[in-house]
C-alpha cells in the first residue's frame, strides 16, 4: 500500500514536472524572480533540450529570398505555391509543412514588391495558422500591419519574422515540436526550391555556394524531424538528399576574429570553401525539386 | 487523507508548470527587445531550462555576408546568462563572459560557417532558470 501511495505521489509530481517541461502554451506574464534559486525545486532538464542536449536552428527562408534578390534573378510569380491550394492539406503535419512553404513564399514575393501576392499569401497563412491554433501569431493586427506597410519591405519582413517566432514559441512551449519542425522544414525546402527553380544550364556560383552550404542545416533538419517523430517519408526523402551532399566538398580554415567592443560587434573572418561538381549539383537540384513536388502535388 | 496528498502534489506540480512557462514567456518578451528594428527575426524561438552549471547547446549555420544579432537572456535582468560561440573546430569566436555577460552581441560573418552556441547560467547570479536565445539578422 505504501509503495502504491508513493507511486501515486511520485506520478503526480513527475506529471507536474513534465508539464513544466513540456508545455501549456499561453503567453503568461507572471513576474519572475531574478535571484538565486528562482525555481524551487529546479525543473528537470529532460524534455527541454533536444537530442544530445542540442537545440537545432534552421536558417530563415528570408535569407534565401534575400540571396535571390542579391543575385538579381528575375521575379517569377508562378514559382510560389498557389495560394488557393491550401485546402488540399488536411493533416496537421501537412498543414504545418504548407505554412512553412507559404512563409518562404511570403518572403520571396515581399522582396520582389508584389504586394497583392503578398497579401494573398498572408491570408492563406492566416487560414493555415488558424487550423493549427496559431491565430494569436498571425492575427488581424498582423494583416493590418502588413497592409499599412506594403511599401516598406523591411517592416514586412520583420512583421513576418516576429509572427513566425511567436508561433514557434507557442508550439515549443505547448510541446508541439513536430508542428514546429514541419514548419521549418517547409520553409527550408521552399527556400531552396525558389533558389534553384530558375537555374538553367549555367548556375550562378553564389547559388552553387549557397546550395553547397546546406549540408549541415540539412543534417540538423533531419535530426529535428526524427526527434519529433515527423513524417517518415519526408525524413527518408531528406536523407536521400543528404546522401547527395556527401559529394560536396567543404574546407574550413579558422581565422582569428576581430573585435569591436565599442560597437558590441565581432567580425568572424574564418574562411569556408565549398566545391560541388556540376553533375553532383544537378542531382541535388533534382532532389530538391522532387521533394517540393512530393509535398505540393 | 491519502487521496488528498497525491492531488495536492499534482497541484504543486501544475503550479510549477505554470510558473516555468510564465517565466520563459516573460524572459522571451524582455529578450526580444534586444532584436531591434534593424534586425529581422529568424522566426525561431530557442529555450532551455538550466540548473547549476548545465549547458544548452545551440547548433546553427551562419551565412556569409550577413550581420547577425544574438540575444541571450535568463531572468528579468541582464547578465544572468553566459553565451559563447564556437566554430566546428571548437575555436572560440566570441563569449559575452568577457563583457559582463552582455545580453546581445553582433556577429559580422564574412564566410558561411557552422557554429555552436553554448549557454550557461552565471551561477553567481542564478542557480536555475529558463534560458532564451533569439537570433536576428540584418538585410
Amino acid at each position: 500500500m505504501t509503495v502504491r501511495n508513493t507511486s501515486i505521489w511520485s506520478s503526480a509530481l513527475v506529471l507536474g514536472l513534465m508539464l513544466a517541461a513540456c508545455g501549456g502554451g499561453g503567453t503568461g506574464n507572471a513576474p519572475v524572480e531574478n535571484t538565486k534559486d528562482s525555481l524551487n525545486p529546479p525543473p528537470e532538464r529532460t524534455g527541454l533540450l533536444n537530442v544530445g542536449g542540442k537545440i537545432f536552428s534552421i536558417p530563415s527562408p528570408v535569407q534565401t529570398a534575400l540571396l535571390i534578390q542579391d543575385l538579381g534573378l528575375p521575379y517569377n510569380n508562378a514559382l510560389p505555391f498557389a495560394t488557393d491550394s491550401a485546402s488540399r492539406f488536411t493533416s496537421k503535419g501537412m498543414k504545418a509543412l504548407a505554412l512553412g512553404i507559404y512563409g518562404a513564399d511570403l518572403a520571396y514575393v515581399t522582396i520582389h514588391k508584389d504586394g497583392q501576392k503578398a497579401l494573398k499569401t498572408l491570408k492563406t497563412i492566416e487560414q493555415l495558422s488558424s487550423d493549427l491554433n496559431l491565430s494569436h501569431a498571425f492575427n488581424k493586427e498582423l494583416l493590418d500591419g502588413f497592409k499599412n506597410n506594403l511599401n516598406n519591405e523591411d517592416s514586412l519582413l520583420r512583421f513576418s519574422g516576429v509572427a513566425f517566432r511567436s508561433a514557434d514559441q507557442y508550439l515549443k512551449m505547448d510541446q508541439q515540436g513536430d508542428v514546429s519542425a514541419a514548419i521549418l522544414a517547409g520553409g527550408w525546402i521552399e527556400g531552396l526550391y525558389l533558389t534553384v527553380q530558375d537555374s538553367g544550364k549555367k548556375v550562378d556560383p553564389k547559388i552553387i555556394k549557397r546550395l553547397g552550404e546546406q549540408g549541415h542545416t540539412l543534417n540538423n533538419l533531419i535530426s529535428l524531424l526524427e526527434q519529433n517523430g515527423n513524417d517518415a517519408r519526408l525524413i527518408a526523402a531528406l536523407k536521400d538528399l543528404a546522401s547527395a551532399y556527401t559529394a560536396v566538398h567543404v574546407t574550413y580554415t579558422f581565422e582569428q576574429p576581430t573585435l569591436d567592443a565599442a560597437n558590441k560587434t565581432t567580425y568572424i573572418n574564418s574562411v569556408t570553401k565549398t566545391e560541388v561538381a556540376p553533375k553532383d549539383l544537378k542531382i541535388i537540384i533534382q532532389k530538391v525539386k522532387a521533394i517540393r513536388i512530393s509535398i505540393t502535388a | 487523507m491519502r487521496s488528498i496528498i497525491p492531488s495536492l502534489t499534482l497541484l504543486a506540480g501544475l503550479f510549477i508548470a505554470g510558473g516555468v512557462h510564465a517565466q520563459c514567456d516573460t524572459i522571451a518578451s524582455l529578450c526580444e527587445k534586444n532584436i531591434t528594428a534593424q534586425y529581422i527575426p529568424d522566426g525561431q524561438f530557442y529555450r532551455a531550462l538550466l540548473k547549476d552549471d548545465e549547458t544548452a547547446e545551440f547548433d546553427l549555420t551562419l551565412y556569409g555576408g550577413t550581420t547577425y544579432r544574438i540575444a541571450a537572456c535568463s531572468g528579468t535582468s541582464d547578465g544572468n546568462l553566459v553565451f559563447s560561440v564556437y566554430d566546428k573546430e571548437h575555436n572560440l569566436l566570441f563569449s559575452n563572459k568577457d563583457f559582463n555577460n552582455d545580453p546581445y552581441w553582433d556577429l559580422v560573418v564574412a564566410n558561411t560557417l557552422d557554429v555552436t552556441i553554448d549557454a550557461v547560467l552565471d551561477t553567481r547570479k542564478a542557480s536555475s532558470g529558463c534560458a532564451v536565445l533569439l537570433i536576428g539578422f540584418k538585410k
